[in-house]
């Protein structure tokens, strides 16, 4: 355990991030964007808690169950969003929703 | 852990897991429901009972749940002989309730959700008589709302009882609302929620005073809403919507109960405000005697028996708001032997209307007495419980403390309030005996009203009787070991010893004289039983006599309006419709009419006038700029068709724009850090 210090976490956190971040930018499946943003958030969730340790100091934690909170929230508004868009588009394959074409 | 902490885990603890289990066994054991419920209650129960038998000590349990910005907050458990006392008795109810339902709801739909939310219901109660803390009291103080608004909706295919459900909720609702703003200036003052601390931080005086009297007001607030006192006591009748053994639980013996014991418990505190101790008294005094006015008239069973319980309730606010020992063991005890003939009532009625295939018109009944004879003397006794008997019953003992406590006040300013509200109360003794005796005539005796219900009238089941025996019996067990001690018995032995921290700062009822306490006690005794006798006397002669008819008619003719009134519940219905209800829905018309004529009109208005420069401008746009515009126009357009391509409309081509383009700004950011 003493072997594991900062530095470990903040790779997790950035190769977590980088993960979401192709998730994001890559997939077509509406739901699997949506997983990569949650990554994303986490990732920063790790960083958070990891520098809340290394502090000592309570802040770090007290963000982190802010950003909890807020994907939670936001999870609650993309998912209904989905399902609106699976409603019109009968698919939640991004592509399949180009309206936004110029 | 000390044992007694752990027994009282496992109280808690059995109510719940039997609620768990129904939870995933739902369609297996949908008919065999009380075969999971019953044996647990019992369980619990025997725990109960072996943690009252334990020494009388305070014992305390407590862990840190989280620190918080310095903060600790501890959550445990605190059993003295207050806690010991309500877990003997939400047992004992509860455990007879089970064992009742599972033949008063035999056969229904949702047979196992009925046992569910009934476990759930008395963990929710047993746990916040063991909280030691107002945070965890709080918690499981909501949680009893939501059971409590499952249980009234249990029949919610009926609009009656939804509207019930919801009614019930709401209200108590309003008096949470003061509750909570009550435990945030608690906490604002003290920096805890746990009761030890607030009371010790209370008498340094780190609260001043004025902030006592409001906090103390707010937890009233909670307390009128959830133990029905005026006005927010409009709930409770309508909740007699949910199944009969349902209202025995939660509208005699148990919830109602909590409103009570957030008072008693917090009397160390509340009791530094001789105003918020007065203010509760009258509250608890008007409230005794308005639901008792209103139950004269009632002609459904359960609604009677919902009044009773109204009146009932605001003795003991009454009793708990002159904040001397003796009153407030007197309030807390007739809490006690209320909930046990309570109990016994409403789950009698339920026999009744059980016997009556579902009729709970009193005027449609009469004449039972032959037909189902357990119910009716259990029914019976319970009447002469309430009514107060003298001597071999507990209502006397416990009515009879309330008037003494009354009369002996607090030696505060306020002892002239105290002594009127003794008279208030004695009247309010005579009228309970009155329309007590009233239900029972009309249901046992009398002529048989409507032969189809007294023809097939049929006694209850064995599940059934046997609850009701258990309960009256407890009421003659508590009557007479207390006239065997004098008025010492078993509650002397569970409430003093919180009684004593309890005592008000300006109280000197210890002070008291022997002689001043026996005066005071004699007179009450005196008042107790010209109170029972007079009454019960007075329901015969008018309900069981001819000359009494001709009186009871001749009377009502002359107090018509106030009947009708009563009838109509004094329009505290119509009341809160007109106060409350409506005022918020024109408020809501009123802005939205604001909306749509003034808003609206502007919008309207601007619209217009844009509309007319607009037809202006056009013409001139048309003949002079256009010409222009189309000239310029192509330098742009062809642009845009050059951009277009980049807006192919597919999200992930936009996203990786945005990503890159912060991956670019990161980058530059970084590079300028480092130049």
């Amino acid at each position: 355990m003493s072997g594991l210090g900062l530095n470990h976490f903040l790779v997790l956190a950035a190769l977590l991030f980088a993960t979401g971040v192709l998730c994001v930018t890559l997939r077509r499946n509406a739901i699997g964007l949506l997983i990569g943003v949650e990554l994303m958030l986490n990732a920063a969730n790790v960083n958070l808690v990891a520098f809340h340790r290394w502090h000592g100091n309570v802040d770090g934690a007290v963000f982190a169950v802010f950003v909890i909170m807020l994907a939670a929230a936001e999870a609650a508004v993309a998912l209904s969003i989905v399902l609106h868009v699976f409603h019109h588009a009968a698919s939640i394959s991004t592509d399949d929703y180009t309206e936004m074409k110029g | 852990m000390p044992t007694e902490a752990l027994l009282a885990v496992v109280i808690c603890a059995m109510p719940l897991l039997s609620a768990c289990i129904l939870a995933v066994t739902r369609k297996t054991l949908l008919h065999k429901a009380h075969f999971v419920g019953v044996p647990l209650m019992l369980v619990s129960l025997a725990c109960a009972v072996v943690l009252a038998l334990h020494p009388h000590e305070v014992t305390k349990w407590d862990f840190e749940w989280m620190n918080l910005g310095g903060v600790s907050w501890r959550l445990g458990i605190e059993i003295d002989g207050l806690t010991r006392a309500m877990l003997i008795v939400v047992t004992v109810v509860s455990t007879l309730v089970h064992l009742f339902s599972s033949g008063y709801m035999k056969g229904d739909d949702r047979y196992s959700d009925f046992f569910r939310w009934l476990g759930f219901f008395t963990f929710s109660m047993l746990g916040l008589v063991v909280s030691d803390n107002l945070l965890t009291l709080f918690v499981f103080w909501e949680t009893m709302g939501l059971s409590s608004y499952k249980l009234i909706g249990h029949y919610f295919q009926k609009e009656s009882a939804y509207l019930a459900c919801k009614k019930a909720f709401m209200t108590t609702r309003v008096g949470d609302a003061g509750m909570f703003l009550a435990l945030l200036a608690l906490f604002f003052f003290t920096g805890s929620l746990q009761f030890d601390d607030v009371f010790a931080k209370a008498a340094a005086g780190a609260i001043p005073a004025a902030a006592i009297l409001w906090i103390s007001l707010g937890l009233f607030m909670g307390a009128a809403g959830k133990s029905a006192q005026f006005p927010l006591h409009i709930w409770l009748p309508d909740a007699m919507e949910g199944p009969t053994p349902v209202s025995a639980l939660i509208h005699a013996a148990t919830m109602v109960a909590a409103g009570v014991y957030l008072i008693g418990r917090m009397m160390t505190l509340i009791a530094m405000s001789p105003e918020a101790l007065v203010v509760i008294s009258c509250v608890g005094g008007f409230t005794a005697i308005f639901a008792a006015a209103i139950a004269f008239t009632a002609t459904d069973i359960k609604k009677v028996l919902a009044y009773s319980t109204i009146s009932q309730l605001g003795f003991m606010f009454t009793a708990l708001g002159v904040g001397s020992d003796i009153a407030w063991q007197a309030g807390l005890f007739h809490l006690v032997t209320h909930a046990f003939f309570k109990a016994c009532l409403f789950l009698g009625s339920g026999s009744v209307i059980h016997a009556c295939h579902h009729e709970q018109d009193m005027t449609r009944m009469g004449g039972l007495w032959k037909k189902i004879p357990v119910t009716g003397a259990t029914y019976g006794f319970a009447c002469l419980a309430i009514a107060g008997l003298p001597f071999i019953t507990s209502g006397f003992w416990s009515k009879d403390q309330i008037l003494m406590g009354m009369l002996l006040g607090n030696g505060g300013p306020y002892d002239g309030v105290y002594r009127m509200l003794f008279y208030v109360l004695a009247l309010t003794a005579t009228m309970t005996a009155f329309y007590m005796f009233r239900s029972f005539w009309l249901t046992f005796f009398t002529k048989p009203r409507d032969h189809h219900v007294h023809d097939h009238a049929h006694e209850s089941p064995i599940s059934m009787t046997l609850a009701l025996v258990v309960l009256a019996g407890l009421a003659l067990v508590d009557g007479v070991t207390n006239a065997l001690s004098d008025g010492q018995g078993w509650q002397t032995a569970f409430l003093p010893n919180h009684g004593d921290h309890a005592l008000a700062r300006f109280a000197k009822t210890w002070g008291h004289e022997g002689d001043q306490v026996h005066h005071a006690h004699s007179t009450a005794v005196v008042f107790s039983m010209i109170a029972c006798f007079g009454g019960i006397g007075l329901s015969a002669f008018a309900y069981l006599t001819s000359a009494g008819e001709r009186v009871r008619k001749a009377a009502r003719a002359q107090i018509q309006p106030l009947y009708d009134a009563a009838k109509r519940k004094f329009f505290m219905d119509d009341i809160a419709e007109a106060v409350v209800i409506q005022p918020t829905k024109f408020l809501g018309e009123l802005l939205y009419q604001a909306d749509a004529k003034g808003v609206d009109g502007i919008v309207d208005g601007v619209g217009a006038a844009a509309r007319i420069t607009g037809t202006v401008s056009a013409v001139a746009d048309d003949k002079v700029v256009d010409g222009a515009v189309h000239a310029a126009a192509g330098i742009p357009s062809g642009g845009g068709r050059l951009f277009n391509r980049a807006q192919t409309g597919r999200m992930r081509n936009y996203l990786f724009g945005a990503v890159g383009a912060i991956g670019l700004f990161a980058v530059i950011v970084l590079y300028m850090r480092r130049g």
